[in-house]
């Protein structure tokens, strides 16, 4: 699974109820690489095409949809039926069921709901938790974790079960700057594909292999980093810092700005 | 009832008692408070109930609870004392305001029995987490469905709680200058009752995604292990039951007979 992920979106649209604009505006794409990242401003559709394809929109919310979502030639209900989808969403606290006295019993949550032995669930929350630096926190409550630590046990809830595809909602908005970077480090070695929304430009051009780029519900490119930011010019969407840094520099590599440190490195040693 | 186990380290005897007998032993005092029909009666029960609510040894959270009840108190002796239609015999005067005994009488039989539900419930609350109660209900047959909306209550006055401090957090930070009186305290809550509202909402909207997103309704799902072991706890349901139907039928023929 992990090694062959195709999500294809065929003129997808999406209207809640009650709202007269569309969230999403006749949306196609098809993924290349199993890491997809997803940025556009404020109101573009981002969360709600996680939303969609987590399953809430259209059933947790009320909202009417239209056309295709293929996962790996199956269509995504019937895919969903087999795998598992896990979502993180935006504001971590939400994530977590407020019943469990530790971080432990808050991991063990989702297990539970899949009816895992105690043994299983010792094992997939001893894993999950050293995955994400949360070994030392696991007797704690989850009450008393910072923003970014309540992230990191958010995170692991969904990452618990060991899905088949995961489901990022800014999961970095309240993390340091030195727990984003971990973060990311850790993002690198994950094997499950995943599609991720955030506003860290620079790690999502160094990390992902394809970026779509979303803006009132429409899908207005959808390619690698490097074309990306290079055809991008609307004011609205940001650039990687190391594109702007390369930019101002005059660095060029191929032929067109660096959109990561690794390739701005590159491109600065060239030009020594 | 506490939302974490931290500082949790209960006396042996306190733990050993599990959430439905705590349950229980809050009904059996509330109806030993209403069984009780003078002012004497009334006392020795809330002095029981005051005892085990002592035992807990958190004067503080005592208080807190108290405190939230006196203005009831206060208001019911005064509105008692001036007003119950069984009043002749007068107490004291205040002011051209007579207090009649009848009418304090009754207030504080009341009183007796608002203070014995706080003091007990104290006990449930200062001994038991959300999660051991959760937990407890979930292996004594209830579905996870119906044991969150139990338990969803118990922490969603603390979470408004919190939302609306960090509210008036940022309208201090915005440069609004902080209420001295009561009155103005109360006036200032209204403005910010409906983001107050709206935000409790859509947390309580997120969470109740998040939780059917992680499986809570799967049929395979099963009871989390209980973390311990609890005393005879189907002998202590029994035995606080027949001693709850031995209350309502005192009650009942207290009610006949008089």
């Amino acid at each position: 699974m992990s090694n062959n992920f195709q999500l294809t979106i065929s003129q997808l649209s999406l209207r809640y109820l009650g709202f007269e604009n569309l969230a999403l505006e006749n949306i196609s794409a098809q993924s290349r690489g199993k890491r997809i990242g997803i940025i556009g401003p404020s109101h573009a559709g981002k969360s709600s095409l996680l939303a969609l394809l987590a399953g809430i929109a259209g059933k947790m919310i009320p909202a009417k949809f239209s056309g295709s979502v293929r996962i790996n030639g199956e269509e995504l209900e019937a895919w969903r039926s087999q795998h598992e989808i896990a979502l993180l969403l935006q504001d971590p606290a939400s994530q977590l069921s407020g019943l469990a006295d530790t971080v432990y019993d808050e991991l063990a949550f989702s297990l539970l709901n899949q009816g895992k032995s105690d043994e299983e669930i010792e094992s997939a929350v001893k894993r999950a938790a050293d995955q994400l630096d949360l070994t030392n926190l696991l007797d704690q409550s989850p009450n008393q974790l910072s923003g970014g630590q309540t992230q990191r046990v958010a995170i692991a809830t969904a990452l618990v079960t060991e899905p088949d595809l995961l489901l990022l909602d800014d999961p970095t908005s309240q993390m340091d700057p030195l727990g984003r970077q971990h973060f990311f480090s850790w993002l690198e070695k994950l094997s499950c594909p995943f599609l991720l929304i955030s506003n860290e430009l620079d790690d999502l051009a160094d990390l992902c292999d394809q970026i779509w780029v979303l803006k009132d519900g429409r899908l207005l490119m959808a390619d690698s980093p490097q074309e990306i930011f290079r055809q991008l010019d609307d004011p609205a969407i940001d650039k990687p810092v190391a594109w702007k840094m390369a930019k101002k520099l005059k660095l060029k590599l191929d032929g067109r700005y660096p959109v990561n440190a690794h390739e701005l490195k590159e491109a600065a040693e060239n030009a020594n | 009832m506490r939302n974490n186990a931290e500082d949790l380290a209960l006396p042996a005897w306190q733990a050993a008692i599990d959430p439905i007998s705590k349950l229980l032993l809050i009904l059996l005092f509330t109806l030993a408070a209403f069984t009780a029909g003078n002012l004497p009666s009334a006392i020795i029960v809330l002095a029981a109930s005051f005892i085990l609510a002592l035992l807990t040894k958190n004067l503080h959270a005592l208080w807190g609870m108290c405190a939230f009840s006196l203005f009831l108190i206060l208001t019911m002796l005064l509105i008692q004392g001036l007003f119950w239609p069984g009043n002749h015999t007068a107490a004291f005067s205040v002011a051209s305001l007579t207090f009649c005994q009848e009418g304090l009488d009754h207030a504080a039989l009341l009183a007796c029995r608002i203070l014995t539900i706080i003091f007990s419930s104290s006990f449930f609350i200062q001994t038991t987490t959300i999660s051991e109660n959760a937990r407890y209900l979930e292996n004594s047959g209830l579905s996870y469905q119906q044991v969150y909306v139990l338990m969803s209550v118990c922490y969603i006055l603390p979470q408004m709680q919190e939302n609306l401090r960090k509210i008036q957090l940022a309208q201090k930070a915005r440069g609004i200058a902080p209420a001295k009186s009561l009155l103005s305290r109360i006036k200032n809550l209204f403005p910010v009752l409906l983001p107050l509202i709206v935000k409790s909402f859509q947390q309580a909207m997120n969470r109740s995604i998040a939780l059917q997103l992680r499986g809570y309704a799967n049929p395979k799902r099963r009871a989390a292990s209980l973390k311990q072991e609890y005393w005879k706890d189907k002998f202590c349901h029994r035995l606080l039951i027949a001693n709850c139907l031995v209350l309502l039928g005192v009650k009942a023929c207290l009610i006949i007979f008089n």
